[in-house]
């Protein structure tokens, strides 16, 4: 996650130069061991995320306080957290993409 | 050491609040710029005139520095666990200042980088 965070930092830095600092710094990323390495960033992060939302059902269930636990069973509880991880994934894509 | 002690609950609220933007948000970063970024379809999108505006704009700026800021505390934290359980306590202040002044030294870098859009 550290070494996407520091490419994409190096991205917004291509951004500040000039335009052709941002295509270079775009068409390096079409390498082949770039690729290779950003196809395991996502993987990773994608892992993360699912494992982020599925530990913190427990603890959004189990641990606030006085708080009664959600009337809803545990599978439903993590479900809830990916649905909402994927779908801000797919708002951000289409953002970037210049859909909206 | 009892400065990083004392700062204990600032470096675990780095670090949750950097899971909670890592899992929000880099996935969709990492797909959308550095896998789809040189191909056709993300070629409007991120066309230099459009993305530009997008970071250099105050929410585009505010955004890119929380999500790289803390995702580089997040790492940090980690990486700082991860030299504890292979070297022990001994090496405890080697990890902790090793690994928060690597963060500070990458927040230091994003701030200026994104300001200086």
């Amino acid at each position: 996650m550290a070494i996407a965070a520091l490419e994409l930092l190096l991205g917004v830095a291509a951004l500040g130069k000039s335009e052709d600092a941002w295509r270079a710094w775009l068409a390096s990323l079409a390498s082949p061991p770039m690729r290779a390495i950003n196809l395991v960033c996502l993987l990773f992060s994608i892992y993360f995320a699912f494992r982020f939302g599925w530990v913190g059902r427990k603890i959004a269930a189990g641990r606030i306080g006085p708080i009664p636990r959600p009337p809803l069973p545990m599978p439903i509880l993590g479900i809830a957290p990916l649905g909402g991880f994927v779908t801000l994934w797919l708002v951000l894509l289409v953002i970037l993409g210049g859909f909206l | 050491m009892k400065l990083i002690r004392k700062l204990e609950p600032l470096w675990w609220m780095l670090f949750g609040g950097g899971g909670f933007i890592a899992a929000f948000f880099l996935p969709g970063l990492i797909l959308g710029v550095l896998l789809l970024g040189p191909s056709d379809l993300m070629s409007q999108g991120l066309a230099y005139p459009r993305a530009h505006a997008l970071a250099a704009s105050l929410a585009g700026k505010i955004f890119l520095c929380g999500v790289l800021t803390l995702v580089f505390w997040h790492c940090a934290h980690h990486l700082r666990h991860f030299m504890l359980d292979l070297f022990g306590h001994a090496a405890a202040p080697i990890a902790a200042y090793g690994a928060y002044g690597l963060a500070l030294f990458a927040t230091i870098a994003t701030v200026s980088t994104v300001l200086a859009l």
